[in-house]
């Protein structure tokens, strides 16, 4: 059966490989001018694509020191990742298990259940930083990178519950009831089958997770008392001043900041394949 | 061995716990080399420890109103003055009068007085002013070797050297910003408002300088269309802008092949000396501080002559001690001492930021968008006006 | 029967609601005031005359730059009398205003007479904040002042401590009169429970927060601090909740029951729960709070709905008001709309096609079009806006080279609209092709093995099968897409500015411009952000239903 695709015309390949390119050209463009920005010596935002090149921001970058002459941004990025991953981990955790009952239990309080995880993504975080604020303090979490995860995984729990709630519904439950007919408690088979089937989604939900605590700036900056601890977003801001924002720099710390981001998709694109095309049914 | 080092511990604690500040800025590059530099020779010479803290400009003022009500605050912090009636009012500033009228009050004669002005709100001292940063004229030499005296004359050169090359441009600023607009509106006599709330910006004045603005940005050709500051830095590296009106930064973004002078900006005519903006940056005590005592010391030093000349010299600022411009032979700090002398504080009362953005739109309609100017300022007035009503 | 019934439960409610209510306003007059906050005052009311005599008051009249100097009213400042120890106890601002000194040297020279009254010692600051306490001690010489920071950290904290123990009060009345059964006795008990522990934390909060009668509690109020007052409400709030639960337990079988019918899931949720309880909700919920509030310089007014007629009826004047509310609201629905349509279309196109056997150099266009979603979008906003710039920006120059005029986009409301979506477009397609590809891969393949043994074509195949498979899986991120976009607040903000005239400005850049650039009207921004809330509400509501019954076809 599958010899009928091998058999396509080249024609409709290659017309999609021409589409795909002329995207990958709109889409790369306005990078080019962030590369360019990274590599050229002059602080200014460019208006243009040509020009000298140079190292020197990211040599800068790298050498930033704190008053202590600590390395700043080794420190930072660090920071960054510790914080991202383990919220993403912890968010996802959490998510899994909540968006799982929601899925395949029926409950009272089910229906507003879901509603008000979405009323959570409603109300638009511009005026949040104050309590939490607040709340982190009377905590004793204020400056300290656990504060951060606190925050940073249980806001991203109600997107995951949505997000995963919804892809655990096209998980038939057939699988499930015949596992039970051989005797499993409910607790294995979510460990056991539908993590496993849920790969795809656990791996978008995690990155988009991480990408979430990753970006994250208002927070970081105003809750975190040292340089030490902040995370690579509020080092990013730093270039950006009243009057003016050392571009250059800015633009070299975005391309070192979307590194991860690139490297971490491709890593959960191999999960994207499986699912239920893995047998799972046949058995 | 465990409680020895335990009390060994709090011991270090404490004496760590009662012998150092808080400071926090939002200083990069060379100006924070010098502040560090600064905290470090007060660190030794007094054995006090000024903990440091860099924070972007963007987050600062959200972060010390979160954190100073709730006893989280620095002891010190850097910044400018334009919030500094919002900030007396909320309540989380200290006043400096004491240190203002000490003993050694000769200290602050030493410095500008438009900066000293800038400080004061309701008639209490908030921060010592430790720089400031006023718009002036960068030409570039490859057209011209000594700056203009005269706006008629700027035009007269921008229009024979552009005659020549099609790619050129005369003049430079953000004409839309009005930040930059400052230095025609407070030069033709414009007001912005009054202590009772008065909202003054549609006076004759004021429309004179924005007829002045859209003349210069419309007929007089010599100016590129929709300018940001992106604009001016490509436009002056590629050698295709003869004059800009920026602030001190811009030479930051001036490449090192291009030779340029920087000069007050000229007079606009007979009767008008240019008034721009000046922003002034000071050192502020938080109001909940435990060590105010030390804090004040510390800023005696910072804003004191002798870390003046470190910050002038390595941090490239442009100080507030006026007594430092008597001898300098660097043209740049020459054109900030002098425009520095007729320029217009930023305004440090509440109200001054409902004016922002109101008048940036209005120049934006007006130069861009060909609304009149009567219409323009008129509905800003009106909309400044419902917004301190209420 | 039941009407009666009814009656007879809403006056117990009313009844005891103003019960409590007077007992909070009770507990809140005793405690510690802060008076107007524009003058920053503060004063004790010490009228205890043990206070008096310990602290021995010499004269009557303020008179400035005397050592022993004596204001008027509740401000104590006394001189050290030989071996006994005397508190100065002031109020530096008090002192300004009732002395009425307005020149900056007047009131330095009250500084200056403060700070000598300490005997100019080094070891003290006569700075510290608005209540200075300090100890003269004749025998060393030295001054020592007390850091009343403390006192000022109970007392500094936003929102009165007393609204969080009003709302949880009246939180509990209401969650009990729905829990429990129509049972007159059982809710009297449970009143008269609440308002006995409620009375009994009026009192120990008298005993914490009294005026001090003596030095020692000065040293003690001094050494309490906001924490321990909040553990405090927060200790008394939870009793409430245990309260009603054990009531509710025994009372309500019903409830109880569903309780450990469904424990299973709702121990799954719990954790989860918890968490965005504190940390969502919380915010959420103080938030809509705000938003009742008139917030200027610091200072909060409770305003009732004004900020919403303001807002709402405010805006009736002049609806095609680009300013004005309904315009904005019109704009930032057809924002939304459109964008979530071409995010939809691109993403899903581009996941169909990468989601293809045999795609040869897949990897690599994948990471070419994640990347509009991994750059930070401060700088791509950025880089998109000089793009749409009129004379140095690429997309003019392109139109040029295409034999066409130069746009001012941003002079116009349509093109401003359009480099706004433009830009929104390029941030916001990678994140449907991701969820795309994912959902993908949730339709097993003997599927598409089985249509095309019955001869169905790729567009009968995408149709019949790929379509109404990613709709469920895809229907969360198109909901929650929505939701962002409707907030989207970068793009707007950096790209147009809400050029020309506002008119490019949705809701959520108001409710920023209230926040930040209005100077800090909170309350007003609170009541947009509400309003954001409320209509994505609704809008969820209304589809819920309409999907609801959508799945219940199938």
């Amino acid at each position: 059966m599958s010899k009928t695709y091998k058999e396509a015309v080249p024609f409709k390949t290659i017309l999609t490989h021409v589409i795909l390119i002329f995207l990958s050209f709109i889409t790369l463009y306005p990078v080019l001018w962030v590369f360019k920005m990274a590599f050229s010596p002059s602080q200014g935002f460019s208006t243009s694509l040509k020009g000298s090149y140079t190292l020197d921001n990211f040599i800068t970058l790298f050498t930033i020191v704190d008053s202590e002459q600590n390395l700043l941004m080794v420190r930072q990025f660090w920071n960054s990742i510790f914080v991202s991953v383990i919220s993403a981990f912890i968010g996802l955790v959490l998510a899994t298990s909540a968006a799982y009952a929601f899925s395949r239990f029926e409950f009272k309080g089910k229906k507003s259940g879901m509603s008000a995880m979405l009323i959570t993504q409603m109300f638009p975080g511009v005026l949040v930083i104050i309590p939490l604020y607040l709340i982190l303090d009377n905590i004793g979490l204020l400056n300290s990178l656990w504060g951060l995860i606190l925050v940073y995984s249980t806001t991203t729990v109600p997107f995951s519950i949505f997000m995963l709630k919804g892809y655990f519904d096209t998980i038939p439950k057939e699988i499930e009831e015949a596992a039970i007919m051989d005797g499993a408690s409910q607790f294995t088979i979510f460990i056991k089958i539908i993590i496993p089937l849920s790969r795809p989604a656990l791996a978008i939900t995690g990155l988009f997770s991480f990408m979430t605590a990753w970006n994250e700036f208002i927070l970081a900056a105003t809750f975190m008392g040292k340089e030490k601890y902040y995370t690579v977003p509020v080092m990013l801001q730093s270039f950006v001043g009243a009057f003016n924002t050392q571009w250059g720099l800015f633009a070299a710390g975005s391309v070192i900041v979307s590194l991860p981001v690139v490297i971490l998709f491709l890593y959960v694109q191999k999960h994207l394949v499986g699912g239920l095309t893995a047998g799972g049914i046949k058995g | 061995m465990k409680i020895l080092i335990l009390i060994l511990f709090m011991f270090s604690a404490v004496n760590i716990f009662s012998k150092s500040i808080t400071l926090w800025h939002a200083y990069r590059g060379k100006e924070r080399k010098a502040l560090e530099k600064i905290a470090k020779n007060y660190e030794q010479e007094n054995k006090i420890k000024i903990n440091l803290l860099a924070i972007p400009y963007d987050a600062f003022d959200k972060k010390l109103t979160a954190s100073i009500p709730r006893m989280q605050g620095p002891d010190v912090f850097i910044f400018a003055n334009d919030k500094i009636g919002n900030w007396a009012e909320s309540g989380l500033i200290e006043t400096l009068n004491y240190y203002f009228y000490n003993k050694k009050r000769l200290f602050l004669t030493l410095m500008f007085d438009t900066s000293i002005k800038a400080m004061v709100y309701k008639k209490k001292l908030y921060a010592i002013p430790l720089a400031f940063k006023v718009p002036v004229l960068f030409y570039n030499k490859k057209y011209i070797d000594t700056p203009p005296e005269s706006f008629d004359e700027l035009i007269k050169i921008s229009k024979q050297k552009m005659n020549k090359d099609k790619k050129l441009f005369g003049l430079g600023y953000e004409n839309t910003n009005f930040f930059f607009h400052s230095f025609l509106y407070f030069s033709f006599g414009g007001k912005l408002f009054t202590d009772n709330k008065k909202v003054l910006i549609n006076s004759q004045e004021a429309k004179n300088s924005f007829k002045y603005a859209k003349y210069l940005a419309l007929e007089t050709k010599i100016m590129p269309e929709e300018i940001t500051s992106a604009v001016l830095t490509t436009l002056f590296n590629k050698n295709q802008l003869i004059f800009v009106i920026n602030g001190p930064w811009f030479s930051a973004e001036i490449k090192k092949s291009i030779d340029y002078g920087v000069a007050p900006i000229p007079m606009i005519d007979e009767q008008h000396k240019p008034k721009p903006y000046m922003s002034n940056e000071g050192a502020f005590i938080n109001k909940y501080s435990s060590k105010k005592y030390e804090a004040i010391k510390f800023i005696k030093y910072l804003t004191g002559i002798e870390s003046a000349k470190l910050r002038m010299k390595e941090g490239g600022q442009s100080v507030s001690v006026s007594s430092l411009y008597n001898h300098i032979n660097d043209e740049k700090l020459k054109a900030f001492n002098l425009q520095a002398q007729s320029s217009e504080p930023i305004s440090n009362s509440s109200l001054m930021n409902y004016f922002w953005a109101p008048m940036t739109q209005s120049l934006k309609k007006v130069i861009e968008q060909n609304v009149s100017i009567d219409k323009a300022l008129n509905s800003a007035k009106l909309k400044i006006e419902k917004l301190l009503s209420k | 029967m039941d009407k009666g019934r009814k009656k007879i439960n809403i006056s117990y409610f009313i009844l005891f609601t103003v019960f409590i209510l007077i007992l909070e306003a009770l507990l809140y007059s005793k405690t510690i005031k802060m008076n107007s906050l524009n003058e920053n005052l503060f004063s004790i009311k010490t009228k205890s005359n043990k206070l008096f005599q310990e602290l021995s008051v010499k004269t009557q009249n303020f008179a400035p730059l005397q050592k022993d100097i004596m204001p008027i009213q509740d401000i104590f400042i006394f001189k050290q009398k030989q071996d006994k120890r005397y508190p100065f106890i002031y109020n530096r601002d008090l002192i300004y205003s009732l002395t009425n000194k307005k020149t900056l040297e007047e009131n330095s020279l009250l500084d200056k007479a403060i700070y000598d009254a300490c005997d100019n010692n080094k070891d003290i600051s006569p700075f510290n904040e608005r209540y200075i306490i300090a100890y003269n001690n004749e025998k060393s010489g030295k001054c020592y002042s007390f850091i009343s920071s403390k006192i000022d950290k109970l007392l500094n904290s936003g929102l009165p401590q007393i609204w969080y123990l009003l709302i949880g009060v009246i939180l509990i009345i209401l969650v009990s009169f729905v829990f429990i059964p129509k049972n007159n006795k059982n809710r009297v008990i449970l009143s008269v429970i609440t308002i006995l522990y409620n009375i009994f934390f009026y009192i120990y909060s008298l005993i914490i927060l009294r005026n001090p009668q003596n030095i020692k509690e000065i040293d003690k109020i001094i050494s309490i601090t906001k924490s321990n007052l909040t553990q405090t409400f927060i200790i008394i709030m939870i009793l409430n909740l245990l309260f009603v639960a054990f009531y509710i337990s025994k009372l309500n079988q019903k409830l109880t029951d569903t309780l450990i019918k469904y424990k299973t899931p709702y121990l799954y949720i719990l954790p989860g729960g918890l968490g965005i309880a504190l940390l969502s909700f919380a915010p959420l919920f103080s938030g809509i709070i705000l938003s009742f509030f008139k917030v200027k310089y610091g200072n909060y007014s409770f305003t009732w709905f004004e900020n919403y007629t303001d807002i709402l009826i405010g805006g009736l004047n002049n609806i095609a008001n680009p300013e004005g509310f309904y315009y904005t609201f019109f704009i930032t629905v057809i924002w939304t709309a459109v964008n979530i349509f071409f995010h939809l279309s691109i993403g899903m196109v581009i996941a169909l096609v990468l989601n293809k056997k045999g795609l040869k150099f897949k990897k690599i266009y994948s990471i070419i079009f994640i990347i509009p979603w991994a750059i930070p979008n401060y700088i791509t906003a950025l880089i998109w806006k000089s793009m749409f710039h009129k004379q140095f920006g690429s997309i003019n120059n392109f139109l040029v080279y295409l034999g066409f005029d130069r746009i001012s986009w941003f002079t116009d409301t349509t093109t401003a609209f359009l480099a706004n979506l433009f830009t929104n477009i390029w941030l916001g397609f990678p994140f449907m092709m991701v969820m795309t590809l994912g959902a993908l891969q949730s339709i097993p393949t003997h599927l598409y093995d089985a249509a095309v043994m019955d001869g169905a074509t790729k567009w009968q195949q995408f149709k019949y099968i790929t379509l109404p498979m990613l709709k469920p899986a895809l229907l969360p991120s198109v909901i929650l897409g929505i939701i962002w976009t409707f907030n989207m607040f970068n793009v707007i903000y950096l790209v147009s500015g809400g050029e020309p005239n506002s008119s490019t400005d949705i809701l959520i850049t108001e409710a920023y411009r209230w926040a930040f650039e209005r100077n800090g009207r909170y309350g007003y921004s609170a009541a947009y952000a509400t309003i954001i809330f409320i209509v994505l509400y609704l809008y969820n509501y209304v589809t819920g239903k309409i999907s609801g019954k959508g799945e219940e076809d199938e």
